[in-house]
């Protein structure tokens, strides 16, 4: 073959790729064959001593196809450079059903988009790297931290941001460790969302079903509408005020649990060590219970009442008088204001402790 | 050998040899081939990657009347290969592991820190 057929073969084999990479090839090539005559073969010889030509192709066809970058990108895999972070962004038109964004040791909050397009801000250092998949179904974070050979300085990176446009209700699987998630004036359908170690803070939300959970660190919860909410943590308060639900399910240990100006069906709130209040709500069913702190339950309008703590003391404001409630009350060692069982009455109060006081009172008999 | 082991081995040995100077095509393809095979087809692509990684540098000069393409390797080409050298010790000592405890056996298995950095 002479240089000139090799050289139309070459164009020819590479007409698909961009005209960049084409003619950079072709000009790579010429040289080598321009090289290897200089050397004294002949350009049959030149352009044998070439290699594998099929096997070029393919992986000129397999780089161009790394590199091409932009939204209709359905798989991106970016990894930074340098130790330093470098600020990255993906934006999407597409409104997949299922968003998962999974990290590490990065805080991550969720915003509502200021246009109609889904964006995704975050930050690469060369010991990350993000996995991004996008499709009508499903849009995938991923970010993997690869531990360097040498222990490069790690510096921190900024919260990712996921931006949701207004209208578009996705499931939501958002998680990660040892920093703290946020979430505020989105809506969704289903949400779940779990860290460790860090704070969980949820604002203004629209869920059908939200449960969060985290360890050692506050819950707060404030201003949402959902049907199903499990809030989770331990070690730490789980605090939750303004909010619509049909079930509310809160659960600390060692903490402070408190539900306030609450509307809901039904509110199961558990901690161990810690107090466990609930005041202003509305609800057909009420549930606290404690094993060594005080339950407390002011200003509540509630069809079935439970109060249960072991080593600490139950106090509780009602409306109406006494007379509207069928009462259970026991205490081992302790005063109470209730009588231990009382049949007529529309709303039903349970209380129960061993070690503590039941001080329940009655607006309506003060 | 396995076509990804290949690749990240001749990545690392054109970064070598653009390590001690700045060298073009056909020259890169004589200084690798005796440590490994390679050909114009196989470096074209190697060397395309290289650059958009940022590990090396393409300039031309005019050599013999025709423009020739140089290569040159970059701090991050420097730094890519620091980190290869280092990840091979690693693989070097599950290497002897597999190997077998009878070092005395296999004499060509030496472990050897270079002084030199």
């Amino acid at each position: 073959m002479t240089k000139a057929e090799f050289i139309a073969k070459l164009n020819e084999a590479l007409s698909s790729l961009s005209v960049n990479a084409r003619q950079d090839a072709i000009l790579f090539f010429t040289e080598q064959i321009d090289d290897l005559i200089d050397e004294g073969k002949t350009e049959d010889q030149a352009v044998d001593a070439l290699g594998d030509f099929h096997a070029l192709v393919a992986a000129l066809y397999k780089e161009e196809q790394a590199s091409r970058s932009g939204e209709n990108r359905d798989t991106q895999t970016v990894r930074g450079e340098s130790n330093r972070p470098e600020a990255r962004s993906f934006t999407t038109d597409k409104r997949p059903s299922t968003i998962v964004l999974t990290e590490t040791n990065c805080a991550v909050q969720i915003l509502p988009s200021p246009d109609h397009k889904i964006h995704l801000e975050y930050e690469i250092t060369r010991q990350i790297d993000v996995t991004i998949t996008c499709d009508h179904d499903r849009l995938t974070y991923t970010a993997r931290e690869i531990f360097p050979v040498f222990h490069f300085h790690i510096f921190g990176r900024k919260p990712v941001s996921l931006y949701l446009p207004a209208d578009y209700l996705p499931d939501l699987e958002i998680k990660t460790g040892n920093a703290p998630l946020r979430a505020g004036n989105i809506s969704c359908d289903t949400a779940n969302f779990k860290t460790g170690n860090a704070s969980l803070s949820l604002a203004h939300i629209t869920a059908k079903k939200l449960t969060a959970q985290t360890s050692n660190a506050p819950i707060r919860a404030e201003h949402f509408t959902a049907d199903l909410v499990k809030l989770n943590t331990s070690n730490a308060s789980l605090t939750t005020t303004h909010c619509t639900c049909s079930s509310l399910s809160c659960k600390t240990s060692n903490g402070t649990l408190l539900t306030e100006h609450c509307s809901l069906n039904t509110l199961n709130a558990v901690t161990s060590n810690g107090k466990n209040t609930a005041e202003h709500i509305t609800a057909d069913i009420v549930n606290l219970t404690s094993s060594n702190g005080t339950v407390r339950l002011q200003n509540a309008e509630v069809k079935e009442i439970t109060l249960i703590t072991s080593n600490g003391s139950i106090n509780a404001i009602l409306p109406g008088s006494i007379a509207d409630y069928r009462i259970d009350a026991q205490t081992s060692n302790g005063k109470s204001s209730l009588p231990p069982h009382k049949a007529t009455g529309e709303k039903s109060l349970k209380a129960s402790t061993r070690n503590g006081k039941i001080n329940v009172m009655f607006n309506a008999d003060q | 050998m396995d076509t990804q082991l290949r690749r990240a081995l001749l990545e690392s040995c054109v970064l070598a040899v653009l390590r001690e100077g700045d060298s073009y095509g056909y020259r890169i393809v004589r200084a690798v081939a005796p440590h490994i095979p390679v050909t114009q087809s196989t470096l074209y692509p190697i060397l395309r990657r290289l650059e958009t990684e940022g590990c090396l540098r393409v300039y031309s000069e005019e050599y013999n009347n025709r423009l020739r393409r140089y290569y040159a390797i970059t701090d991050l080409g420097r730094k890519k290969i620091e980190e290869f050298l280092a990840e091979w010790e690693q693989a070097m000592q599950v290497y002897a592991y597999i190997r077998g405890t009878g070092t005395a056996n296999h004499p060509e298995i030496t472990t050897e820190r270079s002084t030199s950095s």
